[in-house]
């Protein structure tokens, strides 16, 4: 845990009956990646009090969404920070150009403004005719103008493969890559697309744009302060991913942040919905996050690395 | 978290909303959707007591919001303000919410004040989500206008929200309006999207294709279709609109299939019957109620055109013309002017920068014995058409009539416009009043003699010559406020929305002007104040003219009051690149203020900015060509040069059609 004037506050806050609470203040604590300067960036927007003494949760709280909004979140043509120098110590160099990437987009925004219902895109992209192609042309155009800079969690498509083939692959991927925030009970169904691009096309927008960095470690400071995000220790060669299925948060999968890209037709896999809540009460929070906290540990040799929650005072 | 969350939400929707927005609920924590997606998700349908208070915290965050506009940008940044904004109006739209978004419609002008200047990039553009959120539960055709000129506008997002607007709009089962429309709005912007035919044509064809996946029909209707379009499209008047106009018409005719005729909603009144009526207003062989009902039914038919095809050409064409003939030979009675004044009101919503129809309301106003409306409908005349003449002499002697308080800036508008124009006689007939009223009786006459050696044959200058040599002219200091029976405050209250913001425009005019002539920032400009505190693009730019202690920092999305920073503080050309950057819509207005502010090489101006040769598309482009003429023609002083760099940014700091948003089709 780094020198911070605020460990007292994420100490005893990782000690909350809450373990959505606890879980954000554990990611705080356990984060190996993001750098000094970045951390010092956020605390400086903390409200007051340099000895972390006044500073109440709920300013955390206020603060990481103005952080989001000003690194993270950004307009275009801003590079988030995860792609600039002060991050370079999670930067991610060297990868083969010759893998795909997948990711999974929600699709509220871009059917609002192309005023499409997701059956009907779904129709237009398996009618074999040029009126539909471009018609389908203008909803991605449309969907990419709406789309901020900010960078893009993916994990890598060879493996994933089986969810990703699998009929109920909206629910399987869900869970797969930890993406907690699809499906809270009660909801209604949530169109999503699954998106499977070559990471050459990551690499040639960097270009474009140009950016110094295209793809880094995801680290707490990149919006990891929440429940469903793990900190993988310095050791860890990728993100990993915390999987939802019952007993199943010890699958350690992959997962990276690259730079923003516009999407194109080609990669556009799959359309579906999420209609089923993914079912991660307090208690199987806490469960889930320690079992993969031992995958880690065990993964990379660590074991003084964070600390469960089961059996926290 | 959410279970948290609803509790306090249902012990108070208003402070659980603004904890989202800002943070503080924690729900970041939780998931990594943003609010609009959450709120979509936690909110479906079956709850319909919730969304009701939803829709009402929502609301009431938003104005909040608005109303401490300075505070939180202060706290937060532009960047979050703007972008909690826009989440704000995107989640309205994702959630169907109808009680905010009528609010909104209903006041639009104010929203898009508030929302216009916070723009940051095409995705966090607050102005463009209010749109997406009024492409939702149309009423009525009221926004066809709208849409049309959002398509018109050369950015992309622009055109896909005016598309959605057009693609909505009620149509009674019948969707051939929605694709003639939606063709329009292509033909539109196609012709602002490329300066060449050829990439103008492409962008078309592609788009077509497009929409015809939309609306899957046979070859025959699509070809009648294209053909209204293209009708509708006959007076979009610009080159590249002209020559993709004739290409697509020479493209039409080789498709080997026959277009259905045009139904008779698609075409315009004939010219004959209009022709007809126009003797009959000058010749004053009818009653003129009857001469008045005559042309509401041409005006009703040519606006029920314009609603189908998109094109106003006749309808406002028809009002400016015949309505001012209507106005100047006959006297119509109380209801007539009234549906009359709607009528001009219909005219600006579609052609907004029309200096005819500015005049012909103006006139209006007069008719009416409103010269607080007049006067504010001429400074707005005057911000959009700065060298108009007419509208110049007439604010004078609004002025004059106004009392002496207001003298100086008549004389302002009457020095300025026989500056332009020596010859112009009523301007020195007005003078010579203003004179008169300041006891200058012999320099009146002087004044006026001295123009009929010049003009001997102007009319009016030698009456009005006689009537001084007569003792006949207006007593001293006589004028002091005789048409200033109704104050402002009244009519405000009066107003429809549209005149509304006119009025407010024209108080921030007022001050602006008044406090410029007297050459002092800090006098009565609390108005200008005021509404520069609130972010309002135009009060901020008069602000930063008058260098007023406590101008607010600039909004992003604010280029005249960004050009005054830079006009006031550097000449640097690396600077006014950077403006020009930042504003790429207002390049070729920041590369003339460029030219305005250095040492004057006006080689470098030609080839960046060609103005339309006919009737210019914006008010801003009519002020442009004259300003490279000016550049080009003369060795400018520096006090013109102020005075020229200081129109183009009151010009360019807000739109006219603004205002005009909004404007149900049900008189």
């Amino acid at each position: 845990m780094r020198e911070s004037p605020y460990n007292d506050l994420l100490t005893r806050v990782s000690r909350s009956a809450d373990a959505v609470v606890a879980a954000v203040a554990d990611n705080c604590r356990f984060d190996e990646r993001a750098s000094d300067e970045r951390w010092q960036e956020f605390e400086a927007m903390l409200p007051t009090s340099p000895d972390g003494r006044a500073v109440h949760w709920k300013d955390w709280a206020e603060t990481y969404q103005r952080h989001l909004e000003r690194s993270f979140i950004v307009r275009r043509p801003s590079v988030p920070d995860a792609f600039l120098a002060a991050n370079r110590g999670a930067w991610l160099d060297g990868l083969s150009e010759n893998q795909s990437l997948v990711r999974i987009e929600a699709l509220d925004r871009p059917l609002e403004r192309s005023t499409l219902e997701l059956d009907e895109l779904a129709q237009l992209l398996e009618r074999d005719n040029d009126e539909a192609r471009h018609t389908v042309r203008s909803f991605i155009e449309a969907w990419n103008q709406g789309r901020d800079a900010r960078p893009a969690f993916a994990a890598f498509a060879d493996e994933v493969r089986a969810e990703m083939d699998d009929d109920d692959w909206p629910h399987m991927l869900r869970d797969r890559l930890g993406l907690g925030h699809y499906g809270v009970p009660g909801d209604k169904p949530q169109p999503v697309a699954l998106m499977c691009y070559p990471l050459a096309d990551v690499y040639a927008a960097q270009t474009r744009q140009p950016i110094a960095n295209a793809v880094s470690l995801p680290t707490v400071l990149d919006g990891g302060m929440r429940k469903c995000f793990f900190p993988a220790p310095r050791e860890h060669p990728y993100g990993a991913t915390v999987h939802l299925g019952s007993g199943l948060a010890g699958t350690l999968t992959a997962e990276v942040l690259h730079c923003r890209i516009d999407y194109e037709r080609r990669h556009i896999c799959h359309l579906g919905e999420i209609t089923r809540p993914t079912r991660l009460d307090d208690q199987q929070l806490r469960e889930a996050r320690d079992l993969h906290l031992y995958a880690l540990r065990e993964a990379c040799g660590r074991e003084d690395f964070g600390e469960p929650l089961e059996g926290r005072a | 978290m959410k279970d948290r969350w609803f509790e306090g939400f249902h012990h108070d929707a208003r402070e659980a909303v603004s904890d989202l927005f800002s943070g503080r609920a924690g729900v970041a924590f939780e998931t990594r959707l943003d609010v609009p997606e959450l709120l979509c998700r936690w909110f479906p349908k079956t709850l319909e007591d919730d969304r009701s208070r939803l829709d009402d915290a929502l609301l009431w965050w938003l104005r909040e919001m608005q109303e401490d506009y300075t505070s939180e940008v202060g706290r937060i940044g532009f960047i979050s303000y703007g972008k909690r904004i826009g989440d704000a109006l995107i989640a309205l739209q994702l959630l169907d919410l109808p009680q905010a978004r009528s609010a909104i419609r209903t006041d639009l002008a104010a929203w898009l004040r508030w929302l216009s200047p916070l723009r940051l990039a095409p995705e966090r553009d607050p102005a463009l989500e209010c749109y997406q959120l009024l492409t939702q539960g149309q009423p009525d055709a009221g926004h066809i206008a709208m849409w049309l000129r959002l398509a018109a506008d050369g950015r992309a997002e622009y055109l896909t929200v005016a598309l959605a607007g057009l693609r909505r709009l009620p149509n009674d089962g019948d969707a051939r309006q929605n694709q003639v429309l939606m063709l329009q709005a292509l033909l539109r912007h196609a012709a602002v999207y490329s300066h060449d035919t050829g990439g103008a044509y492409h962008f078309f064809n592609r788009r077509y294709m497009a929409v015809r996946g939309l609306f899957p029909r046979a070859p025959t209707h699509w070809k009648g279709v294209l053909e209204d379009a293209l009708h509708g499209f006959e007076h979009v008047e610009s080159p590249v609109a002209t020559d993709l106009a004739a290409h697509l018409r020479e493209k039409q005719t080789k498709v080997r299939v026959t277009a259905p005729r045009r139904l008779p909603q698609f075409l315009p009144v004939p010219d004959a019957e209009w022709r007809k009526l126009e003797r009959d207003i000058a010749n004053r062989t009818q009653a003129t109620h009857r001469l008045a009902n005559q042309l509401f039914n041409i005006l009703e038919r040519n606006h029920k055109y314009a609603l189908v095809t998109g094109d106003s050409y006749n309808f406002v064409r028809t009002l400016s013309n015949l309505g001012t003939k209507l106005l100047e030979h006959h006297e119509p009675g109380e209801a007539d002017m009234a549906r009359f004044g709607t009528m001009i009101e219909r005219g600006l919503v579609w052609e907004p920068a029309n200096p005819y129809c500015w005049t012909l309301w103006a006139k209006w106003f007069r008719v009416q014995g409103q010269p607080d409306a007049q006067e504010a409908v001429l400074r707005e005349t005057l911000r959009l058409f700065p060298w108009d003449v007419a509208a110049q002499v007439e604010l004078a002697r609004v002025l004059i009539n106004r009392g002496e308080g207001y003298w100086s800036e008549a004389d302002h508008y009457l020095d300025r416009t026989t500056d332009q124009d020596p010859n112009d006689g009523h301007a020195h007939v007005v003078k010579a009043r203003l004179l008169a009223y300041r006891g200058k009786h012999d320099e009146a006459e002087k004044m006026l003699a001295e123009f009929l050696k010049r003009n001997p044959g102007d009319i009016d200058v030698r009456q009005a010559l006689d009537k001084h040599q007569l003792g006949a002219h207006p007593a001293t200091g006589a004028a002091p406020g005789q048409e200033s029976n109704r104050p402002t405050t009244d009519l405000m209250e009066l107003a429809s929305v549209s005149l509304g913001e006119v009025l407010r425009r024209g108080g921030l005019a007022g001050e602006f002007n008044r406090a410029r002539i007297a050459g002092h920032g800090n006098g009565h400009t609390q108005l200008i104040k005021q509404e520069s505190q609130k972010g309002d693009a135009l009060a901020g730019f008069y602000s930063q003219w008058l260098k007023l202690t406590d101008t607010p920092v600039c909004p992003p999305n604010a280029w005249a009051w960004n050009a005054c920073l830079q006009w006031q503080r550097s000449f640097v050309a690396d600077e006014w690149e950077q403006l020009a950057k930042r504003f790429p819509e207002a390049k070729s207005e920041t590369h003339l203020l460029r030219m305005l502010a250095g040492p004057v090489s006006s080689n470098g101006i030609a080839p960046q900015y060609q103005a339309p040769d006919s009737f210019p598309a914006r008010p801003i482009d009519a002020i442009m060509r004259d300003g490279q003429a000016l550049l080009l023609a003369t060795d400018l002083e520096q006090g013109k040069r102020d005075d020229f760099a200081c129109s183009l940014m009151a010009c360019a700091a807000v739109n006219p059609p603004e205002f005009f948003a909004y404007q149900g089709t049900n008189p």
